[in-house]
Protein backbone atom coordinates (compact mmCIF):
# COMPACT_ATOMS: atom_id res chain seq x y z
CA UNK A 1 0.00 0.00 0.00
CA UNK A 2 2.69 2.51 1.02
CA UNK A 3 4.82 1.56 -1.95
CA UNK A 4 1.99 2.53 -4.34
CA UNK A 5 1.39 5.93 -2.66
CA UNK A 6 4.99 7.09 -2.47
CA UNK A 7 5.65 7.67 -6.19
CA UNK A 8 2.38 9.56 -6.49
CA UNK A 9 3.19 11.82 -3.55
CA UNK A 10 6.66 12.46 -4.91
CA UNK A 11 5.19 13.51 -8.23
CA UNK A 12 2.67 15.69 -6.40
CA UNK A 13 5.37 17.32 -4.31
CA UNK A 14 7.51 17.94 -7.35
CA UNK A 15 4.53 19.49 -9.09
CA UNK A 16 3.81 21.78 -6.16
CA UNK A 17 7.47 22.79 -5.97
CA UNK A 18 7.61 23.54 -9.69
CA UNK A 19 4.40 25.58 -9.47
CA UNK A 20 5.75 27.51 -6.48
CA UNK A 21 8.99 28.24 -8.31
CA UNK A 22 7.07 29.49 -11.33
CA UNK A 23 4.78 31.70 -9.27
CA UNK A 24 7.49 33.25 -7.12
CA UNK A 25 10.14 33.63 -9.83
CA UNK A 26 10.94 37.03 -11.30
CA UNK A 27 9.59 38.20 -14.63
CA UNK A 28 12.09 38.24 -17.44
CA UNK A 29 12.56 42.03 -17.31
CA UNK A 30 13.12 41.87 -13.56
CA UNK A 31 15.98 39.40 -13.65
CA UNK A 32 19.70 40.19 -13.34
CA UNK A 33 19.02 43.51 -11.68
CA UNK A 34 21.43 45.31 -9.39
CA UNK A 35 20.31 44.80 -5.79
CA UNK A 36 23.28 46.10 -3.84
CA UNK A 37 24.17 49.75 -4.41
CA UNK A 38 27.43 51.52 -3.69
CA UNK A 39 27.26 55.30 -3.47
CA UNK A 40 28.71 56.98 -6.54
CA UNK A 41 29.35 53.77 -8.45
CA UNK A 42 27.26 52.76 -11.45
CA UNK A 43 26.89 48.99 -11.37
CA UNK A 44 24.68 48.39 -14.38
CA UNK A 45 25.52 47.31 -17.90
CA UNK A 46 27.48 49.65 -20.18
CA UNK A 47 27.67 49.41 -23.94
CA UNK A 48 31.17 48.87 -25.34
CA UNK A 49 33.02 52.00 -26.52
CA UNK A 50 32.72 53.07 -30.15
CA UNK A 51 35.19 51.72 -32.66
CA UNK A 52 37.78 53.82 -34.49
CA UNK A 53 35.80 53.46 -37.73
CA UNK A 54 32.68 54.82 -36.00
CA UNK A 55 34.66 57.77 -34.69
CA UNK A 56 35.89 58.51 -38.20
CA UNK A 57 32.34 58.33 -39.55
CA UNK A 58 31.17 60.69 -36.81
CA UNK A 59 33.99 63.12 -37.55
CA UNK A 60 33.07 63.10 -41.26
CA UNK A 61 29.45 63.83 -40.42
CA UNK A 62 30.51 66.52 -37.98
CA UNK A 63 32.55 68.20 -40.70
CA UNK A 64 29.42 68.42 -42.85
CA UNK A 65 28.06 70.93 -40.34
CA UNK A 66 30.79 73.37 -41.37
CA UNK A 67 28.63 75.10 -43.97
CA UNK A 68 29.97 78.29 -45.58
CA UNK A 69 29.45 81.38 -43.47
CA UNK A 70 27.82 84.11 -45.53
CA UNK A 71 25.44 85.80 -43.12
CA UNK A 72 27.87 88.70 -42.70
CA UNK A 73 28.85 88.92 -46.34
CA UNK A 74 28.56 92.43 -47.74
CA UNK A 75 26.33 91.93 -50.74
CA UNK A 76 27.01 94.01 -53.81
CA UNK A 77 25.19 93.81 -57.13
CA UNK A 78 28.20 91.93 -58.53
CA UNK A 79 28.21 89.37 -55.73
CA UNK A 80 24.53 88.54 -56.09
CA UNK A 81 23.81 85.20 -57.70
CA UNK A 82 21.75 85.07 -60.84
CA UNK A 83 18.00 85.01 -60.51
CA UNK A 84 16.77 81.58 -59.58
CA UNK A 85 20.19 80.42 -58.45
CA UNK A 86 19.15 80.36 -54.82
CA UNK A 87 17.75 82.39 -51.97
CA UNK A 88 19.77 85.45 -51.00
CA UNK A 89 19.99 86.05 -47.29
CA UNK A 90 20.51 89.70 -46.42
CA UNK A 91 23.48 89.85 -44.08
CA UNK A 92 23.43 91.58 -40.74
CA UNK A 93 25.59 94.66 -40.28
CA UNK A 94 29.00 94.00 -38.89
CA UNK A 95 29.35 94.32 -35.14
CA UNK A 96 25.60 94.71 -34.73
CA UNK A 97 24.63 93.71 -31.20
CA UNK A 98 21.41 93.31 -29.36
CA UNK B 1 38.92 60.09 -27.59
CA UNK B 2 36.03 62.33 -28.56
CA UNK B 3 33.94 64.27 -26.11
CA UNK B 4 30.44 64.64 -27.51
CA UNK B 5 28.75 68.03 -27.11
CA UNK B 6 25.79 70.04 -28.36
CA UNK B 7 25.98 73.74 -29.15
CA UNK B 8 23.10 75.88 -30.35
CA UNK B 9 24.01 78.99 -32.32
CA UNK B 10 21.34 81.47 -31.26
CA UNK B 11 22.18 83.70 -34.24
CA UNK B 12 20.96 80.97 -36.56
CA UNK B 13 18.09 79.31 -34.69
CA UNK B 14 14.80 80.26 -36.35
CA UNK B 15 12.57 78.45 -33.83
CA UNK B 16 11.25 76.03 -36.43
CA UNK B 17 11.08 73.18 -33.89
CA UNK B 18 12.30 70.69 -36.48
CA UNK B 19 14.81 69.36 -33.92
CA UNK B 20 11.98 68.69 -31.46
CA UNK B 21 9.92 66.91 -34.07
CA UNK B 22 12.85 64.91 -35.41
CA UNK B 23 13.75 63.72 -31.90
CA UNK B 24 10.23 62.67 -31.03
CA UNK B 25 9.80 60.88 -34.33
CA UNK B 26 13.18 59.14 -34.34
CA UNK B 27 12.92 57.76 -30.83
CA UNK B 28 9.15 57.35 -30.69
CA UNK B 29 9.15 59.40 -27.51
CA UNK B 30 5.89 58.95 -25.56
CA UNK B 31 3.18 61.58 -25.46
CA UNK B 32 3.94 64.35 -22.98
CA UNK B 33 7.71 63.84 -23.00
CA UNK B 34 9.98 66.18 -24.93
CA UNK B 35 13.65 65.33 -24.87
CA UNK B 36 14.40 68.57 -26.70
CA UNK B 37 12.66 71.94 -26.59
CA UNK B 38 13.15 75.30 -28.25
CA UNK B 39 13.27 78.12 -25.71
CA UNK B 40 12.70 81.71 -26.84
CA UNK B 41 13.79 84.67 -24.75
CA UNK B 42 12.64 88.27 -25.28
CA UNK B 43 9.83 86.89 -27.40
CA UNK B 44 8.49 89.56 -29.74
CA UNK B 45 10.96 92.16 -28.50
CA UNK B 46 14.24 93.46 -29.90
CA UNK B 47 16.96 90.97 -29.16
CA UNK B 48 14.71 87.94 -29.39
CA UNK B 49 16.73 84.75 -29.30
CA UNK B 50 15.80 81.10 -29.60
CA UNK B 51 17.80 78.19 -28.31
CA UNK B 52 17.28 74.49 -28.76
CA UNK B 53 17.78 72.91 -25.35
CA UNK B 54 18.12 69.29 -24.26
CA UNK B 55 20.50 67.38 -22.04
CA UNK B 56 23.88 69.09 -22.43
CA UNK B 57 25.78 65.96 -21.36
CA UNK B 58 27.64 67.90 -18.68
CA UNK B 59 31.19 66.88 -17.90
CA UNK B 60 30.39 66.99 -14.19
CA UNK B 61 26.70 66.21 -14.39
CA UNK B 62 24.57 67.27 -11.38
CA UNK B 63 22.00 64.59 -12.20
CA UNK B 64 24.69 61.96 -11.66
CA UNK B 65 25.69 63.55 -8.38
CA UNK B 66 22.21 63.55 -6.86
CA UNK B 67 20.88 60.20 -8.08
CA UNK B 68 20.26 58.06 -4.99
CA UNK B 69 20.48 54.78 -6.89
CA UNK B 70 23.39 55.74 -9.18
CA UNK B 71 21.56 54.93 -12.36
CA UNK B 72 23.63 57.44 -14.38
CA UNK B 73 26.93 56.86 -16.09
CA UNK B 74 29.11 58.63 -18.59
CA UNK B 75 30.34 56.81 -21.66
CA UNK B 76 33.90 57.06 -22.92
CA UNK B 77 32.64 59.70 -25.38
CA UNK B 78 31.26 61.91 -22.60
CA UNK B 79 27.61 61.08 -23.20
CA UNK B 80 25.57 60.99 -19.99
CA UNK B 81 23.21 58.02 -20.04
CA UNK B 82 20.98 56.42 -17.45
CA UNK B 83 19.68 52.95 -16.74
CA UNK B 84 15.89 52.75 -16.68
CA UNK B 85 16.02 49.42 -14.88
CA UNK B 86 17.70 51.10 -11.92
CA UNK B 87 15.79 54.39 -12.02
CA UNK B 88 13.18 54.74 -9.29
CA UNK B 89 11.57 57.90 -10.71
CA UNK B 90 12.32 60.00 -7.63
CA UNK B 91 12.78 63.23 -9.60
CA UNK B 92 15.97 64.42 -7.89
CA UNK B 93 17.72 64.70 -11.25
CA UNK B 94 14.92 66.91 -12.51
CA UNK B 95 15.50 69.38 -9.68
CA UNK B 96 19.28 69.22 -10.07
CA UNK B 97 19.40 69.72 -13.84
CA UNK B 98 19.79 73.41 -14.82
CA UNK B 99 18.39 72.69 -18.29
CA UNK B 100 15.22 70.80 -17.32
CA UNK B 101 16.39 67.83 -19.36
CA UNK B 102 14.96 64.92 -17.32
CA UNK B 103 11.36 64.18 -18.26
CA UNK B 104 8.81 61.85 -16.74
CA UNK B 105 5.96 60.11 -18.49
CA UNK B 106 2.60 60.53 -16.78
CA UNK B 107 1.91 57.00 -15.66
CA UNK B 108 -1.32 57.38 -13.74
CA UNK B 109 -4.12 59.82 -13.03
CA UNK B 110 -2.75 60.43 -9.55
CA UNK B 111 0.54 61.99 -10.56
CA UNK B 112 2.59 58.82 -10.33
CA UNK B 113 5.91 59.26 -12.09
CA UNK B 114 7.43 56.65 -14.32
CA UNK B 115 11.05 56.09 -15.17
CA UNK B 116 12.97 59.20 -16.12
CA UNK B 117 13.54 59.86 -19.80
CA UNK B 118 16.07 62.22 -21.33
CA UNK B 119 18.16 62.95 -24.40
CA UNK B 120 20.66 60.17 -25.03
CA UNK B 121 22.69 62.01 -27.69
CA UNK B 122 21.15 59.34 -29.93
CA UNK B 123 23.48 56.84 -28.20
CA UNK B 124 20.80 54.42 -26.98
CA UNK B 125 21.35 53.16 -23.48
CA UNK B 126 22.69 50.36 -21.34
CA UNK B 127 21.44 47.53 -23.52
CA UNK B 128 23.04 45.66 -26.40
CA UNK B 129 23.53 48.12 -29.26
CA UNK B 130 20.71 48.41 -31.78
CA UNK B 131 18.46 45.82 -30.15
CA UNK B 132 14.70 46.05 -29.81
CA UNK B 133 15.03 46.34 -26.02
CA UNK B 134 17.35 49.31 -26.40
CA UNK B 135 15.04 51.01 -28.87
CA UNK B 136 11.95 50.53 -26.70
CA UNK B 137 13.61 51.92 -23.58
CA UNK B 138 15.96 54.57 -24.92
CA UNK B 139 15.30 55.09 -28.61
CA UNK B 140 17.58 54.62 -31.57
CA UNK B 141 21.33 54.27 -31.25
CA UNK B 142 22.58 56.41 -34.12
CA UNK B 143 26.01 56.94 -32.62
CA UNK B 144 26.80 53.23 -32.92
CA UNK B 145 25.86 53.52 -36.60
CA UNK B 146 28.36 56.35 -37.07
CA UNK B 147 25.65 59.01 -37.25
CA UNK B 148 25.26 62.19 -35.22
CA UNK B 149 22.07 63.03 -33.29
CA UNK B 150 19.19 63.55 -35.70
CA UNK B 151 18.20 66.92 -34.20
CA UNK B 152 21.53 68.39 -35.30
CA UNK B 153 21.66 66.60 -38.62
CA UNK B 154 18.12 67.80 -39.42
CA UNK B 155 18.74 71.44 -38.50
CA UNK B 156 18.14 73.42 -41.68
CA UNK B 157 20.16 76.47 -40.63
CA UNK B 158 22.82 74.38 -38.91
CA UNK B 159 22.14 76.31 -35.73
CA UNK B 160 22.31 73.17 -33.66
CA UNK B 161 25.74 71.62 -33.79
CA UNK B 162 26.64 68.24 -32.39
CA UNK B 163 29.73 66.11 -32.31
CA UNK B 164 33.17 66.11 -30.85
CA UNK B 165 33.60 69.20 -28.68
CA UNK B 166 36.78 70.26 -30.49
CA UNK B 167 35.09 70.08 -33.86
CA UNK B 168 31.96 71.90 -32.68
CA UNK B 169 33.96 74.70 -31.07
CA UNK B 170 36.09 75.05 -34.21
CA UNK B 171 32.97 75.46 -36.37
CA UNK B 172 31.46 78.00 -33.98
CA UNK B 173 34.72 79.93 -33.70
CA UNK B 174 34.83 80.30 -37.49
CA UNK B 175 31.30 81.66 -37.49
CA UNK B 176 32.01 84.17 -34.75
CA UNK B 177 35.15 85.33 -36.52
CA UNK B 178 33.22 85.79 -39.78
CA UNK B 179 30.38 87.63 -38.10
CA UNK B 180 32.55 89.87 -36.04
CA UNK B 181 30.42 89.49 -32.95
CA UNK B 182 29.71 86.73 -30.53
CA UNK B 183 26.71 85.26 -28.86
CA UNK B 184 26.09 88.34 -26.74
CA UNK B 185 26.29 86.25 -23.61
CA UNK B 186 27.52 88.05 -20.48
CA UNK B 187 31.29 87.97 -20.35
CA UNK B 188 31.71 87.03 -24.01
CA UNK B 189 33.64 90.19 -24.87
CA UNK B 190 35.94 89.80 -21.91
CA UNK B 191 36.59 86.17 -22.74
CA UNK B 192 37.13 86.40 -26.50
CA UNK B 193 38.12 89.98 -27.36
CA UNK B 194 40.40 90.87 -24.49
Amino acid sequence: MTASIRPRSIVLLAGVAAMAALLTGCNEHERSQVLHLEKGVYKGYQSPPLSAETYQALARRGEMQRVPVNLNQQLTPDSLPEAGAGVVVQGREKNQKF
Amino acid sequence: MARMKFLCDSERCIECNACVTACKNEHEVPWGVNRRRVVTINDGKPGERSLSVACMHCSDAPCMAVCPVDCFYQTADGVVLHNKDLCIGCGYCFYACPFGAPQYPKESNFGGRGKMDKCTFCAGGPEEDNTQAEFEKYGRNRLAEGKLPLCAEMCSTKALLAGDGDQVSSIYRERVAARGFGAGAPGFDAAYKG
